[in-house]
């Protein structure tokens, strides 16, 4: 197949590249290459997305953002932006809703602000029209970051495929176990100790946050922070080192002595008889990252609209087949009685049903 | 800037699709077989979109709608009520019909569907008074599955006209496979789910384009009826989620469509999705003022969920497509959610 860029101009100042594969590049209209290779459409954001504040409220148009609001003492407000201009681009890319999809300004503020702090903006002045080039400066002390080392203090080993994830937790209410903010991955992250650098989105300051860490390879947690560790609602730049240790109540073994997402894997071609797709085992780990128990992922498959739907949406199949995916055999009358009993008490919601299935088994 | 030569091509497969506004090439046909991808499906580019909570909220919240959603629904249910324990979550349910009915009549709070609200019923709230927000909250994709000895491998797909044709009725293979003389003379028999079922909605939506179809569709209770259906008849074509599970007996066949069509009637805001993605929605009813759309803080908190990573990974769960980052920023700027950026 032969890919062919189309590009075309809007407002002549920007272009817009489209990869005619399907995968759709924005560049600058002067470093559009001749022949760019079909890459990785939109990777994400180099640095998290919120790290870079221009203090506005924005509303996305066809045109670009336009400004609905200044914070006072903010990056926009010292750089002259005003109610009612335009944010046409953010170094070259164009923000806003281009060709019916939305480039959100944040998330290109992440992407283009240069090491330095600066970005150019283009922006339409509301006063007279006109394009004009904003430089914008964000300053060091904006930024704000935790950073630190990632320590072990058990000896563990683990292989490239591990992955230590340090999370930012609000833990503003006591209820609030495992509600996290915001989140970095390091994949492969070599030796320990290592350091780390964890930009901070924009924190509410009358919440409270906490930062954890842990090592994982194939779902498997092999490290941890034994606790999450306290941070100020308004830290700027803090220092904090995270020591992990090895987990202290590892919890009952798998079957099998199974990974979690080998185990989640088997499920999936054990109850829905085909090969796992790539998303749902990542939404499961994401599950169990979130805190989540691998029963209630062994519910979550068991209970799948796909299982139901193969099983004609009804009832008694399905039930019945259930029954003997969990125990290798078809259930007997009067356990067939008792699982339409459960069932019909837990109101036809299936999950409900299932949990209620594992947690009291016949 | 090189200008590079245009060239006609026709988008292969349920993943493609970009959108030009000015000055597009001409179409060109696609080999068969050949996948697209514009859309970013990993949930990777939504982790930074985390759900955080502002206030601890409480009270009930009732959730109504299509049992498209059962499954997400109650996953969402159990994320949130595990940061909001006070919140009192019901779930009924049955059919995008029967969740819009309740929404109306004050019985839920969100109706889960899976079809889009018509625009006169839009319109007819709006001048009461209310503003209907309708969030779209995952994508299901819709396949079209064949016989398997069909040697049909795609069908051209068009905003105006459908698949058939705006005033048709149904017709032959031949207007695919006129060069097949097996097939020429096969009449199409159409299978799809129940009549009011979304997937029934977006059915006629894709054969008829914008006009009613009046042929004959045959209905099932469930996806594994159609399939059993369609691998039993040789000139049968269904409409199933992809969702489901498609299974060996049948062939999916996919949309094809020429570059310069407009692709969805509906589309999601900020969004290039195709025509064989159907879009799943939230919709509340919101009072408003001069000062923007004021949702309870309980509501709020819960479309914050639905718009955020977890919410997403609850949809990917069951089998739905969740949406890009640019979709959810689309989402809540319609939801009428703050972008302090």
């Amino acid at each position: 197949m032969i890919c062919r860029r189309v590009i075309f101009v809007v407002l002549g100042m920007v272009s817009v590249s489209v990869n005619l594969s399907g995968q759709e590049e924005r560049f600058r209209e002067d470093s559009i290459p001749a022949d760019a290779p079909s890459g990785r459409y939109m990777p994400p954001p180099s640095h998290a997305p919120g790290v870079y504040r221009l203090g506005i409220q924005a509303r996305n148009t066809n045109t670009g953002v336009e400004i609905a609001a200044v914070t006072p003492g903010s990056v926009a407000q010292r750089s002259g932006l005003e109610v009612g201009d335009t944010v046409i681009n953010v170094a070259g890319y164009q923000v806003g809703m281009v060709g019916g999809r939305l480039y959100d300004i944040g998330d290109e503020l992440a992407r283009r602000v240069q090491g330095d702090g600066r970005v150019e903006l283009l922006v339409r002045n509301r006063r007279d029209g006109r394009l004009v080039n904003v430089p914008v400066q964000f300053l060091g002390a904006e930024v704000a970051a935790i950073s630190g080392r990632l320590i072990a203090q058990s000896p563990v080993r683990y292989s490239a495929s591990a992955t230590i994830s340090i999370r930012l937790l609000d833990v503003t209410q006591p209820q609030w176990q495992g509600v996290v903010v915001h989140q970095m991955d390091l994949p492969n992250p070599g030796q320990l100790p290592r350091p780390y650098r964890l930009e901070l989105p924009p924190l509410n300051p009358n919440h409270r946050y906490a930062l954890d860490a842990y090592l994982e390879e194939r779902g498997q947690i092999l490290l941890q922070t034994p606790q999450a560790i306290p941070v100020a609602g308004n830290v700027q730049n803090a220092s904090i080192d995270l020591v992990m240790t090895g987990r202290p109540n590892p919890g009952p073994g798998i079957p099998g002595g199974l990974q979690p997402r080998d185990q989640i894997q088997q499920w999936i071609l054990g109850y829905l008889r085909r090969p796992p797709r790539p998303l749902e085992i990542e939404g499961w780990l994401a599950d169990l990252q979130r805190g989540k128990s691998l029963a209630s992922v062994q519910a979550g498959i068991l209970s799948s609209s796909e299982l139901f739907e193969r099983n004609r949406r009804s009832r008694d199949l399905y039930c019945a087949d259930v029954h003997q995916l969990l125990y290798g055999q078809p259930p007997t009358l009067q356990q067939m009685n008792d699982l339409k009993l459960r069932y019909d008490r837990s109101l036809g919601v299936r999950l409900r049903f299932v949990e209620d299935l594992l947690k009291q088994p016949r | 800037m090189d200008a590079n030569a245009m060239a006609r091509r026709s988008i292969v497969g349920w993943l493609a699709g970009v959108l030009l506004l000015v000055g597009v090439a001409d179409a060109q046909e696609v080999p068969s077989g050949a996948v697209d991808r514009t859309v970013a499906d990993s949930l990777e580019q939504l982790e930074t979109l985390a759900y955080r909570p502002q206030d601890l909220v409480s009270g009930p919240l009732r959730l109504a709608g299509s049992d498209t959603l059962q499954q997400a629904a109650v996953q969402w249910i159990s994320g949130f009520t595990a940061i909001h324990p006070e919140v009192q979550a019901e779930l009924s349910s049955s059919t995008s019909e029967d969740g819009w009915a309740k929404l109306q009549s004050g019985q839920c709070d969100v109706a889960l569907m899976s079809r889009p609200v018509a625009a006169a019923e839009v319109e007819r709230l709006t001048k009461e008074g209310k503003r209907v927000v309708q969030l779209t909250v995952g994508i299901d994709r819709l396949v079209f599955i064949a016989h398997p000895s069909n040697p049909i491998r795609e069908i051209p797909w068009s905003a105006e006209e459908g698949i058939l044709g705006s005033q048709s009725s149904g017709g032959n293979w031949g207007r695919w496979l006129s060069d097949q003389k097996e097939w020429s003379d096969l009449p199409i028999a159409l299978h799809g789910s129940q009549l009011g079922s979304g997937t029934r909605w977006h059915l006629e939506r894709l054969l008829n384009g914008p006009s009613a179809f009046t042929g004959q569709i045959q209905e099932h209770a469930s996806t594994l009826e159609v399939v059993e259906a369609v691998a039993d008849q040789k000139g049968a074509l269904g409409l199933i989620s992809a969702s489901h599970g498609i299974g060996d007996h049948v062939q999916v066949v996919p949309l094809t469509w020429t570059i310069d069509q407009k692709l969805v009637d509906d589309p999601i805001p900020g969004s290039l999705r195709t025509p064989d993605c159907r879009p799943l929605f939230a919709v509340a009813i919101v009072e408003s003022n001069d000062q923007g759309l004021r949702w309870s803080p309980l509501h709020r908190e819960f479309v914050e969920y639905l718009l955020s990573y977890a919410g997403q990974v609850d949809m990917v769960k069951d089998g739905f497509l969740p949406l890009t980052r640019g979709e959810i920023h689309a989402q809540r700027e319609l939801a009428g959610l703050e972008i302090q950026r």
